[in-house]
Order: structure tokens, then sequence, then C-alpha cells
């Protein structure tokens, strides 16, 4: 009996242990097959398929008539998979079919792809469409070959600080590719393929792609003609005057579209090196982040204030005596230290006078002063779109550090710091009928979401329509009636005023004109700059005839009719 | 006694289905099982076969579309290139051509033509003309006011 009770036991023992044992293996069959079921597809995926990232086309950046300025050409990229290197015979077979091509040496790559440790090796990036369809031909072991896409610029390095460049990833670094790399970049797709134990492709295998999205095109308000015209001049110039930088802005005072954006030192999108570190300072665009002191051309803008608050008349006159006494014992003197004494305000503008501006600044005051300069877009961001812009820097009469004698400097430009860009933007509203415009220089982004385009943005009134006609006509004063300015042009009515930046504590000066034509139906805005003329400081005599230069072939170029054409009766 | 008279009839069913077991020869299934597996089995070739062909079809006309997608780019490119400003300049100094010294603009004043003459396009102004002549047909009564002293 005792034995027979020991046996049933053991017996159930044993089929406990079944059970337990069985539990286990089934317990484990739905960790495995149920609970972690993701984890070990996605492990036995990676194991037999091999992935590789797709670029996306990246989109053209097109001048305003549609012409492209940076588009893309097919390329691609070259991958070999160390693994199925290993054996010499397969190696040396494949790399002599691929080494000639990327023109390198078979025994090199052979070197290179077995020092990857892990995933494929980039043989070549953005090898020409020929070379990778040869490959794609040939298909030698171990080579994937995936189709991309490379920058091609048809006009050159045109624009380039504006363009921008994008980096090995084809990410944009600099310029319109970076501040638009969303638009412009796509989204990248996923190529999966079927491989072998050493990492081949399967001839037949499976293959599941996620294709790219294309990236968009983006058109610029730059214009291709008028940007080369004004690009060359400011090399030419810059040589001439030995100077150390420049720029050039050209703007449509009704709209506020960049028409032309130039300056230098720059870049050439042909020469581009990323090893070299002297390289980035040349990556800015200074017309839209470098801050300089605008010097006399603020005097426009000083004067429309006090024409606009009705304080004076482009007749009203003061004495000058050649100098101007500020609170606290400053003295401020005229440029050329000249003494005129009674004068017009137009005469002002005509001859520069510091004192006059000085005179006219306190005639406004300091509170009205920085109002108005704050509603022309000083010490503000002009949200152009394009990165580092600065606010500019400005002190105003609520700031501690403020002493009057900064009102008096400011009124003639002095002590106050704009950019390119912010003082071409205020002196556009000047000449259109007192409206301040947002600047822009992307036009229409079409993308595969649609078309976005962008249209004029006036942000606010500066001054009256009655105040801007007047300065109008004072700016024309400036050049048309002084005998032998350097901007005049034949055959139309010019506007402008010219600005020179001194300093105490360097030799060379920043010599400027902005100017605008024709007076009647004003096409363009133009500020010439030009840094460190080594030959003559004056903007007058350094900038202003750059602007004569450029005007009536800009002028020409936009079809603006001249004033003194010759009259056919017809019928 | 029952019990046995019913069981007759079931022995004699069983021997009818045992002579019909019988008479399906062993070797007929499996030639028939063998038929089968063949046909599966050609079948399944003719199916892998064909999807692999299908496979390849696929990959070339993938590696076409590739290739004629890269040409259409590259001729874009070359479009591009030749209508850049750089090209363009090139030809004109290569056929010769400079820029213009001077240039002189001539407004052409053309007079206003005379109000009697149509403007219009004929289709347009035979309508036109017929109320002009409608508008001149003035009825008598209007002519006799007209020869009043008061107007």
């Amino acid at each position: 009996m005792a034995r027979r009770t020991n046996r049933s036991w053991r017996l159930f023992l044993l089929i406990t242990m079944l059970a337990v044992a069985s539990g286990a293996v089934v317990l484990r069959l739905v960790q495995v097959q149920v609970l972690d079921h993701d984890h070990y597809k996605a492990q036995a995926a990676d194991e037999h398929l091999e992935e590789v990232v797709v670029r996306a086309p990246r989109g053209a950046i097109l001048d305003r008539n549609g012409y492209p300025l940076a588009t893309s050409v097919e390329a691609f990229d070259v991958y070999i998979d160390p693994r199925s290197w290993k054996d010499d015979v397969t190696a040396l077979r494949s790399a002599s079919v691929v080494a000639p091509l990327l023109g390198r040496d078979a025994g090199e790559l052979i070197t290179s792809t077995r020092a990857q440790t892990e995933g494929v090796y980039a043989a070549a990036r953005s090898v020409p469409a020929a070379v990778g369809l040869k490959l794609l031909d040939e298909e030698p072991s171990g080579v994937s070959v995936v189709d991309t896409s490379k920058r091609f610029y048809p006009e050159g390095d045109l624009a380039s600080v504006l363009l921008g460049f994008l980096g090995r990833d084809q990410t944009g670094l600099a310029g319109i590719e970076s501040d638009f790399d969303l638009e412009l970049g796509g989204q990248p797709g996923l190529l999966y393929f079927e491989r072998d134990a050493v990492g081949n492709p399967l001839p037949f295998g499976r293959r599941v792609a996620d294709k790219p999205v294309p990236g968009g095109d983006v058109q610029l308000t730059i214009d291709r003609y008028i940007q080369r015209l004004v690009e060359e001049k400011l090399d030419a110039e810059i040589q001439r005057h030995e100077a150390s930088g420049g720029t050039i802005l050209v703007m449509d005072p009704f709209t506020g579209e960049v028409l032309a954006l130039a300056s230098r030192p720059s870049f050439q999108l042909s020469k581009l090196n990323f090893d070299d570190p002297g390289q980035a300072d040349l990556f800015r665009n200074r017309a839209v982040t470098d801050v300089y002191s605008p010097g006399s051309v603020m005097k426009t803008i000083t004067m429309s204030m006090a024409i606009d608050l009705g304080l004076v008349s482009p007749g009203t006159t003061y004495f000058d005596s050649g100098e101007a006494l500020v609170e606290g014992g400053e003295s401020i003197k005229n440029w050329d230290f000249s003494a005129h004494g009674t004068t017009t305000m137009t005469q002002v503008l005509q001859y520069s006078l510091n004192t006059g501006a000085v005179w006219v600044s306190r005639q406004v005051g300091a509170d009205r002063f920085y109002d108005y300069m704050a509603r022309f877009g000083f010490g503000t961001k002009t949200d152009i779109g394009l990165g580092g812009e600065p606010d500019g820097l400005i002190r105003t009469n609520q700031e501690d550090s403020w002493y009057p004698v900064d009102l008096a400097t400011n009124s003639f430009g002095q002590g106050i710091s704009v950019t390119p860009l912010q003082m071409v933007t205020a002196v556009s509203s000047l000449v259109n009928g007192g409206l301040l415009m947002r600047p822009y220089v992307v036009k229409e982004l079409n993308g595969p979401d649609g078309q976005r385009v962008f249209d004029p943005v006036a942000v606010r009134r500066t001054v009256s329509e009655e105040t801007s006609q007047t300065l109008v006509q004072m700016m024309n004063a400036v050049v048309d009636g002084m005998p032998d300015h350097p901007a005049q042009v034949a055959g139309y009515h010019i506007g402008g005023k010219s600005g020179t930046t001194t300093f105490e504590d360097r030799p060379y000066s920043i010599a400027s004109f902005i100017g605008f034509a024709p007076v009647e139906q004003p096409r363009f805005v133009m500020l010439v700059k030009i840094d460190e003329p080594k030959d003559d400081p004056l903007g007058g005599r350094v900038s202003a005839p750059i602007f004569g230069a450029l005007a009536p072939q800009i002028l020409s170029y936009l079809g603006a009719r001249p004033d003194d054409a010759a009259l056919v009766e017809g019928n | 006694m029952a019990v046995l008279n019913r069981a007759l009839p079931r022995s004699h069913s069983r021997n009818k289905a045992e002579a019909s077991i019988v008479t399906i020869r062993p070797g007929s299934i499996l030639l028939i099982a063998a038929v089968v597996i063949v046909i599966i089995g050609l079948l399944q070739i003719i199916q892998t076969s064909q999807a692999t062909t299908r496979t390849f079809e696929i990959q070339k006309l993938e590696q076409q579309k590739l290739q004629l997608g890269a040409e259409v780019r590259e001729l874009e490119a070359q479009v591009a290139g030749l209508s850049s400003l750089p090209r363009i300049r090139a030809e004109s100094q290569r056929l010769g051509l400079a820029r213009p010294q001077s240039i002189e603009a001539v407004n052409v004043n053309v007079g206003v033509p005379d109000e009697s003459v149509d403007r219009l396009p004929s289709r347009f102004a035979a309508g036109a003309v017929q109320l002009q002549e409608a508008e001149t047909d003035s009825p008598w009564w209007r002519d006799v006011i007209g020869l009043l002293p008061f107007n």
C-alpha cells in the first residue's frame, strides 16, 4: 500500500514538472510572439533588410522672373558594405569597377571600406549622374547606389551671400538655403532592400521605399540682371578705391521688394572651403547683419520730422555760424568747417550742414525725435525673413546713458547704428508717400503643399503724404539742384543724399549715397556704401558717382521713360 | 430472434461497401496524388517564375525611370545654363554686339482720333452706327419746338 502511495506521488511530481515546463514554454512563446512581437519583428527586419536614407530632390531658388539662381541636378551617393568586401577576391573585383569611376585607387578604396566598423561606407557623395547610372548597370558586389541631387548655379557666383550654401549633408548652412531649408529641402525618404548573409542586396528581393517628398522652389524678388550690374560695379569700385568692402542695395520703394542686394567681402560658391576658418567671416550678408553709422544720409530723416510737424518748410531759414553749441558745452561744426550765414532748409541738405541738422533737431525736440526714429524703424528688425538681422543701436532720451549731445549727433547720423537695409527701408518711406514697407526678398514659395505668395506689407505711416512729396523735391534739389553732382543722370530727375561717416579711432571713413529715380514716380531706391575707401573719404565723391553710373542702366532696364525724350508728332 | 433478423441486412450492406472499396486500387490513388502534387508544384514554379520576371521588369523600369529623370534634370540644367547671363554675354561678344554708348528716347505723340471716326471694330461699330442714326433721326415735333423763339 505504502509502495503504491510512493509511486503515485512521484507520478504527480513528474506531471507537475512537465506541466510547469510546458507552461513556461507557452508563457515564453506568448512573450516572444505577442508581447515583444514588434521588437523581434524589428530585429528580424534589421537582420534581413538594409535601410538607406534617400534624399529628397532640393527645390530651386529662382530670381523674380523665374530664372534659376540655384538648382539641383541628378547625382548619386555611393555606399559600400564592408561585410561583403571581407573576401579579397570579391573586394578586388568590385573595387576594380568602382574605383576608376570614382577617381580613386582600388587598394585605398578597399582599405577605407574595411576600416568602417559599423554600417556602410560612404565611398562618394553627389557623383555625377553618368557615373551613378554606370554603377547601377555594372552592379558590383557590395555596392549600393542611391540617387540624390547636387546644387548647380547657372549664374555662377551671383548673389552668393544671399543664396548661401549647403553642408555635406545637403542641409542649408547659410543664406536663403538655410533660412528656407524646410521649404527647399523637402522630406527625405527611406529605401529598404533585402540582403543576403554578407549584406549584398538580393537581386530580386523585396524592396520597400518611403518615397521622398521633393522640396519646393523659392522665388526671390531679386532681379538677376540688376543684381549682376550691381555686383560687377561694386567689385570694380572696391578695387578702384582700395576699399575694405561695400554694399549696394536696390529696393522698390512702393512694395519693399529687394531688387538687388550685394555686399563685400563675400565668398565664391565655386570656391567654398569648409576647412578654411578664414572663410567663415565671408558668409555674412552684411547688408542685413552689419550695422554702421549712416552719417549725413540721416539728415533727410531729421528734416522730414520737422516738416511733418509743420515746424519748418523748405524755405525756412536759420543762421549758420559754422558751429552749433550743444547743452553741456559740446560744439558741433560743419564737415568742411564752413559757415554759410542765413541758410534755407533745402540748402541744409544741399550743403549737408551739420549745424543745420542740429538746429532742426532742436526744433523737433528729443521726445518727438526718438518717436519718429522708432516710426522709421530704427532700433527694430525689419523682419525681412533673413537670419542674423540685428535691431541696430540707438540710445534714446529714455535711457540713463543718454546725453543732449546724442540728439545733436544723431540728427546727422553719428552715434547711431543702423543696418543698410534699415536705412533703405526708411528712405523708401520718404519717397513712396510716407509708408514704411516691410522689405522682403522672397516673393513666392512653390512646394508640394501649394503656392504661397508674399504680398507687400505696409508696417506703418512714418510721415504724411505731403511731407513725403516735399522731401522728394528737396532730395531732388540736392542732386539736380547742385551743378555737376556726380549722381545726376541725363534725361532723368534724380533725388538723393550722400553721407560720410568718420571715426575717431580709424583713419578711413564709410562713404555712402542713397538715391532714387525718377523723381516723378520712383522706380527704385538705391544705397551705395563703400567701406574705408583709401583715395577719398567723401560719400559725395566716392558713392554718388557709382549711383550715377548704375541708375541709367537700371532705369533703362526697368523701362522708365526719360523726361527729356524727343517729342515726335504723329497721326 | 428479432435481433438476429435485423442484423442480416446490416451485414449485407457492409459487404457491399467492402466490395466498392476494393474497386479503387492503391496504384490509382498514388497516381492521382502524384499528378496533383506535380500540378501544384508546376503552378508554384510558374507563379514564382512570373513573380521573378515581373520583379526584374519592375526593377528595369525603375532604373529606366531613374535614368530618364536624370536626363530630364540634366537637360533642365543645360537650359538654365544656356539662358544664364554669362552665356548671353559671351554669345553677344561672339556676335560682336556692344553696349550702346548713349540711349536716346523718343516719345511719339499720336494725335487723338476725330470723334466722328469709329474707334470700335466694324463688327461692334455696326450697332453703334444704327444707334447714332436713330438719335439723329429726331421726330418732326422736336424740329418744330426747336424753331420756337424761347429755345
